[in-house]
């Protein structure tokens, strides 16, 4: 059976007044649709949406209308302005509603109340431990000092300094033997 | 190039390196102040650098460094960054460059080369 639509603005009016976007409406039975749509029945919601909204006509055109208007962008925007507005009220309907559920131990649903409690307060920590190592070793310069110092104290201990290769090309420039046939 | 020179040359690094470390080592070992525990820690670690090229003959010839040795050692460990293990860059300066110095400064490095090449040969 179809919930009885209703009309009374200054019922569902939020206490602070319509947001931005239900402002933007042509008026407040625009208004008043949008809020009605949040309480509408499952089935036939649109219908019972546009009559609490008080618009009034033979149901196959209020149908019409009221699909027209779910269309509209604004109608859209509104809707979505409402349903944020409402969702940051659902607490005050919901916890005491999970408290029923975790209290009653017979509720079908009762393990998974506690469960889900549990692991939004006290949930299992897991952690990542990043260790960064800096693996560049010392800088030219500071092994040019060190080895610097490694000579200076080979040097004060009366070790000369060790002579560094040369590299390059042997030439032999000892002058040929004469040859016999010459 | 003479031919010691040349037989320093061809010394493979990892055995230079514990050439130094044998001669370090056994500086700690002459302190008097050391505790049991760590002469003895010390000496197991120079038994294990212990093989068949490396022998316990090598390590016997080798003498402990002396203060200005020391002193070099300390230099190139300064060059490893903190917390790495692998001590790359002292390796690589004490088997590099810096092994010369040690070579002339402890010529007991020199023999446990010589006797190293002699024991392979034998």
């Amino acid at each position: 059976m179809m919930a009885e639509p209703r009309a009374d603005l200054a019922q569902i009016e939020p206490e602070g007044g319509w947001g931005e976007k239900m402002k933007l409406l042509p008026n407040d039975r625009w208004r008043l649709f949008v809020s009605a749509l949040f309480d509408a029945p499952r089935k036939g919601g649109l219908l019972w949406a546009i009559k609490t909204a008080g618009f009034v006509s033979n149901d196959a055109s209020l149908q019409v209308v009221a699909s027209r208007m779910v269309r509209d962008e604004r109608v859209a925007d509104a809707i979505e302005e409402e349903a944020r507005r409402r969702f940051r009220l659902l607490p005050v309907f919901a916890i005491p509603a999970l408290e029923r559920l975790i209290k009653d131990p017979e509720h079908k649903d009762h393990g998974r109340a506690v469960s889900m409690l549990l692991e939004r307060f006290l949930p299992v920590q897991t952690g990542v431990t990043v260790t960064v190592q800096d693996s560049r070793g010392p800088s030219e310069a500071r092994i040019e000092q060190v080895l610097a110092r490694i000579a200076e104290l080979a040097a004060r201990a009366g070790i000369p300094p060790p002579v560094p290769a040369i590299e390059g090309e042997v030439v032999d420039v000892t002058p040929s033997a004469p040859s016999a046939a010459s | 190039m003479s031919a010691a020179t040349e037989m320093v040359e061809m010394f493979p690094p990892g055995y230079r390196h514990a050439l130094l470390m044998v001669a370090y080592a056994k500086r700690g070992l002459a302190d008097a102040s050391i505790g049991d525990h760590a002469r003895l820690d010390i000496l197991e670690k120079l038994h294990e650098l212990t093989d068949q090229f490396f022998r316990e003959r090598v390590l016997a010839v080798i003498e402990p460094m002396g203060e200005t040795e020391a002193e070099m050692m300390e230099q190139a460990f300064s060059l490893d960054p903190a917390g790495d293990k692998s001590r790359r860059a002292s390796f690589d300066l004490l088997t590099g460059e810096a092994f010369d110095h040690f070579v002339r400064l402890n010529p007991s490095l020199l023999r446990a080369i010589r006797l190293c090449g002699e024991l392979r040969r034998a």
